[in-house]
């Protein structure tokens, strides 16, 4: 018998799946159309950057590399930006760790007021900690010009990069230890400190050792992160700090060198992509573990009264540098000229809402559109993904979660040279943006969906279809209210990046669409910080009041699992 | 004892299965036979169980049958049209699955209506199916309840009532009773086979539990490894079982292995290690050949007379009746000590007398079966 099983199992299954797949017709062409998707809007570009950084003059060869490579400045920029990755990435994963064990481990009072501290800079355009720092520390910086008294002293160059991106990326790693630590019973530690370890042993022999691989890809994220980083060098590193995410900027814009461009980018690319592997691979060996309603209770006995203390220093203090970070830039929106005239005026946010009338409309257009596609997408993807056997299912989860590890300078090079000529003309149009956004945000969407799907029993969706419902009717009326928080993350992320991000974008804004973030960055150029200021404040209540307004829509009603964005 | 095969029960056939197998392959790779060439006809209003340890592909029938799993060979037909390669939304067919899947962002009468919504069922007619469905499982008046604010009972009607009201052509049971402790479930038990009578609905119960088979069942489809070992009511399953594993399977059992002796009038003459038995048989086993002798422990007898003596080796009082091994010229026999109130209780290593009820032992034929 287990003969005649091997001969048949392949193929009589085989079309069986098939026949049953075309019985199904709706999610063969929704999985076809995705795929198609994904390849035009995330493989092309990225093949388009390849080809074109390795065809100079036509013929293949790696002279684009070469001749870069070649300049020490290029040399130097590599090591900067593998540097500053790296210290960005160690620097915010301690400060994330002790904020995050402080909020999760230890019982210390203002939890809520530190966590939503920590949110801040998540939802604001990357770089406004630069902004931030150069009112604070710059020339006419407050602090060390009009406190100290510091004529001479300057902040551009690696340390005020450091600390610009440490204030931008440490919440990202907050957020992902958070997570680990809740995922780690507390009654372990409990029975270490039961068997008679002391704390600091059951700390660093019970907890950490769990926490390691939470750790290491929260490094992870924050060095492809960092790497990918532009406003923030952009403003703060200067021309004697180079970094290639900048320097491939000005190839591309400032002597339109589109292959200097392309190669430097994907210089940018190796190490990042070479990181989200690595990122992978221990997120993929990581079991999914189904929400079993019955929380571990924790005794939070396990860290001493003095580190308890000394951990809420250090939270207290990171907490007061952001609080420091915003109010100066609330001060700084509403000042008559920064450094020299500090008296409160609505100048600047009039000529934000008069002269940026546009731009604001622009950005708020494409964020708008963006959002519920990427939403919906990630959603749809998700679905497939977790519960549907199709062709290239493998490959389309991957590919969208590619997009995630590409610098956005390799995506916005990529757009420019994928979309210049019919029939996918899309530069200087408004679709280019919102497809840059939708497919560059969807991951995130998608690994939400993926996350809470899994959770939930498979037998619920088999269920309506047992009971008549169509494929589409049942992803409709059940799988989409069930995946509600994730598809709720995914909004509120799509939003807040379409609004804040930068580094792609920066290629793609055009005459007819700009965005917000580009006109800070100009602002900031012509030394505008007020005006720099004043757009960073509107932004910023702009995606708040987003962000509210999706929960409304979205939160009446069920939640299976708490969202966990915010 | 006249009549050793039952006729089939009569009337239209609602699910055929016919050569059904299906391949999966492993984690590894590797192919696994999940369910191997099963055939089986089930007739309309009946209520057939699906028997059998975990990983027999009692599971993977009824999913195959809903239209979750497509079969690698073979063919279902219910109702006489051919569904093997349909969709589950168009099969008409209705499952209780085991973890209930409630829709838990519906209340419960949105939970029961969403098969007619999905039909285009008019507002009227699916109040009135809905409230009939809910009386029916007894939960009116908990129409407007979130499934999270339900007992696992209350929960558990509220999917027999979801799947009830589409008024399907046939329902499919996976396990629903698993979740419920052991007093729910013997409650649950009779409201289900009541509810089944009272619709009249052709049913399909997958179970583990032959307590559960047994008492709900007309017919029962004993698997093992994917295969059909025997289809019969639930005392020709008890009573003849097939082959050793059905004998174990269901119930308790001493299987004693001998050789035959010789058969007359009916019956076989077997030696048995410790003893001569006469056992019935209606059909003539050759002198020599190996048997096993199914005897089921409620018909060996313990008294503190009677020529066969052994000693008792273990005794588990459990209230209403006594458990004891007993070991008779080196073999352990398991009997029943019924109404120890009235009867007493033999202790651990005290000389008692057996008696054996071969007289309504069952021969199964172990050698030239393979």
């Amino acid at each position: 018998m287990s003969s005649a099983g091997v001969a048949n199992a392949g193929l009589p299954q085989g079309r069986g799946g098939l026949r049953r797949l075309l019985a199904d017709p709706v999610i063969l062409l929704a999985a076809a159309l995705i795929q198609a998707a994904l390849l035009i809007f995330i493989i092309w570009p990225l093949l388009r950057v390849l080809v074109v950084s390795l065809t100079p003059g036509g013929v293949l060869s790696l002279d684009a590399y070469r001749d870069q490579l070649r300049s020490w400045y290029v040399q130097r920029a590599v090591v900067n930006s593998l540097m500053v990755g790296g210290l960005t990435a160690a620097v915010s994963v301690a400060l994330g760790f002790a904020y995050a064990y402080t909020l999760v481990r230890t019982a210390v009072p203002f939890k809520r007021i530190f966590h939503l501290l920590a949110i801040l800079p998540i939802v604001s355009p990357p770089f406004v900690s630069s902004i931030a720092i150069i009112l604070l520390f710059g020339r006419g910086g407050i602090v060390t010009s009009g406190l100290l008294g510091l004529r001479d002293f300057n902040i551009y160059g690696f340390k005020g990069l450091l600390l610009a991106q440490v204030m931008t990326f440490a919440p990202v790693a907050y957020l992902v230890l958070r997570g680990v630590l809740e995922g780690i019973d507390p009654t372990l530690e409990d029975a270490a400190l039961n068997l008679g370890a002391r704390r600091w042993t059951v700390f660093r022999r019970v907890l950490l050792p769990l926490a390691v691989p939470g750790i290491t890809s929260a490094f992870l994220v924050v060095f492809i992160e960092s790497l990918a980083d532009f406003g923030n060098p952009l403003l703060l590193a200067g021309s004697a700090f180079p970094v290639l995410s900048v320097q491939a900027y000005l190839q591309i814009t400032g002597m339109f060198n589109l292959q200097a461009g392309a190669a430097l980018s994907v210089l940018l690319l190796v190490p990042s992509v070479t990181a989200f592997i690595l990122y992978r691979l221990i997120v993929g060996s990581r079991r999914y573990v189904t929400v079993t309603g019955k929380p571990g209770r924790s005794s939070l006995k396990a860290t001493s009264p003095a580190a308890t203390w000394l951990l809420f220093g250090v939270t207290a203090a990171t907490a007061g540098v952001v609080v420091m970070f915003y109010a100066v830039i609330v001060a700084g929106a509403l000042a008559r000229t920064w450094g020299v005239d500090n008296t409160p005026s609505l100048e600047a946010l009039r000529y934000v809402l008069n002269v940026g009338r546009e731009t604001i409309r622009d950005t708020l257009a494409i964020a708008v559109t963006a959002t519920p596609i990427s939403g919906l997408l990630g959603m749809t993807i998700a679905f497939l993904v977790v519960r549907r056997k199709f062709p290239g299912r493998g490959g389309l989860e991957l590919t969208s979660l590619l997009n995630f590890a590409l610098p956005g300078t390799v995506v916005g090079i990529g757009y420019i040279l994928a979309f210049n000529q019919r029939p996918l003309l899309l530069t200087g149009t408004m679709a280019i943006l919102v497809a840059c956004f939708v497919f560059r945000y969807v991951p995130v969407g998608i690994q939400a969906g993926i996350a809470v799907l899994r959770q939930i029993d498979p037998s619920i969706e088999e269920a309506a279809q047992n009971l008549g419902a169509s494929s589409v009717v049942t992803f409709r009326r059940v799988t989409l209210p069930l995946v509600r928080p994730a598809f709720f993350s995914a909004l509120v992320f799509a939003f807040v990046r379409a609004m804040t991000a930068i580094s792609a974008a920066v290629f793609l804004v055009s005459a007819n669409w700009n965005l917000m973030t580009v006109q800070i960055l100009s602002e900031v150029g012509s030394g505008r910080y007020n005006a720099a200021a004043a757009y960073s404040l509107v932004l910023l209540v702009l995606v708040i009041a987003a962000i509210g307004i999706i929960g409304l829509v979205l939160r009446r009603g069920y939640s299976p699992v708490q969202g966990r964005f915010l | 004892m006249s009549a050793h095969v039952t006729p089939p029960p009569a009337g239209e056939v609602s699910l055929r299965v016919d050569r059904v197998t299906k391949v999966f392959a492993d984690p590894t790779g590797a192919p696994v036979t999940a369910v191997d060439d099963v055939s089986l006809a089930v007739y309309a209003g009946e209520f057939v169980s699906l028997l059998g340890p975990s990983g027999c592909g009692k599971t993977t029938l009824l999913r195959i049958i809903a239209g979750f799993e497509t079969p690698t060979a073979g063919e279902i037909e219910l109702a006489g049209q051919r569904v093997t390669h349909l969709p589950p939304d168009v099969r008409g067919t209705a499952m209780v699955f085991q973890s209930y899947a409630l829709f838990p962002h519906l209340d419960v009468f949105e939970n029961v209506a969403f098969g007619l919504r999905v039909r285009g069922t008019g507002a009227a007619e699916t109040r009135e199916r809905v409230a009939d469905a809910l009386a029916l499982v007894g939960l009116e008046g908990l129409s407007r309840r979130s499934p999270d604010q339900l007992s696992g009972g209350q929960q558990q009607r509220v999917a027999v009532a979801r799947a009830v009201v589409t008024r399907p052509r046939v329902l499919l049971l996976d396990e629903p009773l698993s979740n419920l402790d052991a007093k729910l479930r013997e409650q649950m038990r009779i409201e289900l086979r009541r509810i089944q009578r009272e619709v009249g609905i052709t049913a399909i119960y997958v179970t583990h539990d032959q307590v559960e088979a047994m008492t709900l069942a007309d017919r029962i489809v004993v698997l093992d490894r994917g295969r059909v070992q025997q289809l019969a009511p639930p005392a020709e399953l008890y009573a003849r079982p097939a082959n050793a594993f059905v004998a174990e399977f269901v119930g308790k059992v001493n299987l004693l292995e001998g050789r035959v002796l010789e058969t007359r009038d009916g019956a076989c003459r077997v030696a048995l290690p410790a003893m001569e038995a006469v056992v019935p048989s209606a059909r003539r086993v050759e002198a020599g050949v190996r048997v096993g002798v199914v005897v089921r422990p409620e018909t060996v007898h313990l008294a503190q007379e009677g020529a066969l003596r052994g000693a008792v080796r273990r005794a588990v009082y459990l209230g209403s009746q006594v458990e004891y091994e007993v070991e008779v010229g080196g073999e352990l026999l398991q009997a029943i000590g019924r109404s120890p109130l009235e009867e007493g209780i033999f202790r651990e290593g005290q000389d008692v007398g057996v008696t054996i009820g071969f007289q309504v032992a069952h021969l199964l034929v172990l050698d030239g079966e393979a």
